[in-house]
């Protein structure tokens, strides 16, 4: 591999790195919005029996 | 009872408990001479191997052997339930601490007293290492490991994963330790004196002063958890 | 707009393209290495931030054991796993730059040497972390194990320096003399990585937080 393309790969991997763990922080971020919308279902029915 | 009774008290117990049953010495011993001769036969039939690599694979023995009984000693008091018994009773967890540790201290250098001579047979044919200097440089790493090791045995002990997850805690702190000895003991397994190791020793002593006060202060908040 | 967006991640979208602009056009060429030699801005703004993240977490680590406070454990979580990530950076970085330079994937260059021990440290602690389920020991261990990883770190910095002088092979890397403009460059790019470590950080300690109050609801409601 030339030089630059060394210098290249090196942002590539900066770039990927940071992007991937943005993923996997919206994917958990996911998990807690579908975990609230469950929660706020079982309020609603504990509200209808009480 | 002041702090030095509660030590000796706690420390005679376990070495008690050692002495009678004796597992975590054979295993030790055992496991440490199994993995010189792995390594023996590992390196192949070339024969001539440098005094650094030499170095190595005697603190790996060391180092793999130990952390079995490093773990025992914390495991063992909790598979009995005797951890809840410990911190109720007035004895303070700062001396649960330095008992252990020196516990820990003790078991590795008595396996020591065998690994080093069954190293010296199996790979130490040229070698003629400076009695003196040998047992400094044991005594001191065996310090920092067992600090540093007594410790994280609290944090591993807590887990259900214990006897996979103390090597994992311990090996990656211990590292610079590893490094130190391995280039002290190299330079004595090539004829250096104590004095000409002085720079390697000052880390690992600082290394073990730091985990000993480290552990003195930090074991409490992790053996309540336990 | 400040009170819709963390301050930090609006700093960052401005302050990472300049400092890469600067990276580019103002940082002069380096004789020896050429181009490659800029990996070497980003690749040490990495590290500090990576560093930072640490000394976070141990500091964390004792607040949480002084004051038993729950957002400390939140922060100290957030600092080892970010801490990681940009380590992580570090290694990677180092390496693709060292291949052109040296042929060799790996050297044990002391900063080198001290971010690979210091990676595997953390992510034991991560480790650990996942190996604990109840909120209050997990938190306890974790901010041990934090504290006690960090106090290694001058010790380790000490023996991975004496471990390269049996390596005289290595070419070190600190000899490149840096001029102004380069120096003005690292500095920029050091202070980009760190704001951008400070968003992370603030991203990743806020969702800590809501999934402690998640967790607490759900023992509300199922009682």
């Amino acid at each position: 591999m030339a030089h630059t393309n060394y210098l290249v790969l090196a942002y590539m991997t900066i770039w990927a790195g940071l992007a991937g763990y943005l993923i996997w922080i919206s994917g958990r971020q996911r998990q807690i919005a579908k975990r609230l919308e469950e929660l706020a279902s079982r309020v609603k029915q504990q509200e209808v029996q009480p | 009872m002041n702090l030095g009774q509660q030590i000796m008290l706690l420390y005679r117990k376990d070495l008690r408990v050692e002495v009678r049953k004796k597992e975590s010495l054979i295993a030790m011993a055992f496991f440490g001479a199994l993995i010189m001769v792995i390594l023996n036969l590992a390196a192949g039939r070339s024969g001539r191997i440098e005094a650094e690599q030499l170095a190595g694979i005697l603190w790996v023995a060391i180092l793999f052997s130990s952390v079995l009984g490093l773990g025992r000693v914390f495991a063992r008091e909790k598979e009995n339930g005797c951890v809840a018994a410990l911190l109720v009773s007035p004895l303070s967890p700062e001396a649960l601490f330095t008992a252990k540790a020196l516990v820990n201290f003790t078991l590795m250098c008595c396996s020591e007293l065998v690994l080093v001579p069954v190293f010296l047979a199996l790979f130490g044919g040229r070698l003629e290492p400076d009695p003196l200097a040998l047992t400094v440089l044991l005594g001191l790493v065996n310090l920092g490991f067992s600090a540093a090791g007594t410790l994280l045995s609290a944090l591993a002990a807590g887990t259900r994963r214990n006897e996979v997850l103390l090597p994992i805690l311990l090996y990656p702190l211990c590292l610079p330790l590893v490094i130190l000895a391995v280039k002290a003991t190299g330079a004595v397994f090539g004829g250096s004196a104590l004095f000409e190791i002085l720079d390697q020793l000052e880390p690992m002593a600082a290394f073990g002063l730091i985990y000993a006060v480290a552990g003195y202060l930090l074991f409490a908040h992790a053996v309540r958890e336990v | 707009m400040l009170k819709r967006y963390d301050p930090f991640a609006l700093l960052a979208l401005f302050a990472l393209p300049a400092a890469a602009a600067m990276v580019f056009f103002y940082a002069p060429l380096e004789e020896t290495m050429g181009l490659v030699q800029k990996i070497f801005y980003f690749h040490l703004g990495l590290a500090a931030a990576a560093f930072l993240s640490f000394f976070v977490a141990c500091i964390a680590g004792v607040f949480y054991l002084v004051r038993r406070q729950r957002v400390w454990d939140e922060r100290g979580a957030a600092a080892i796993e970010v801490g990681v990530l940009f380590t992580t950076l570090v290694l990677l970085t180092g390496s693709i730059w060292g291949r052109p330079i040296w042929n060799t994937w790996w050297t044990w260059d002391p900063r080198l040497t001290t971010s690979l021990i210091l990676w595997f440290i953390f992510t034991a602690c991560l480790i650990l972390r996942g190996a604990v389920e109840q909120e209050a020991k997990r938190a306890v261990f974790s901010a041990v194990m934090a504290i006690a990883g960090f106090i290694d770190v001058p010790v380790v910095f000490l023996s991975a320096r004496l471990w390269r002088s049996i390596h005289p092979t290595v070419i070190r890397s600190e000899g490149i003399a840096l001029e102004p403009a380069m120096l003005a460059t690292l500095a920029a790019c050091v202070a980009a990585m760190l704001i951008l470590w400070a968003a992370l950080f603030r991203l990743r300690c806020g969702m800590q937080r809501q999934e402690n109050t998640l967790l607490d609801l759900q023992q509300q409601l199922s009682r």
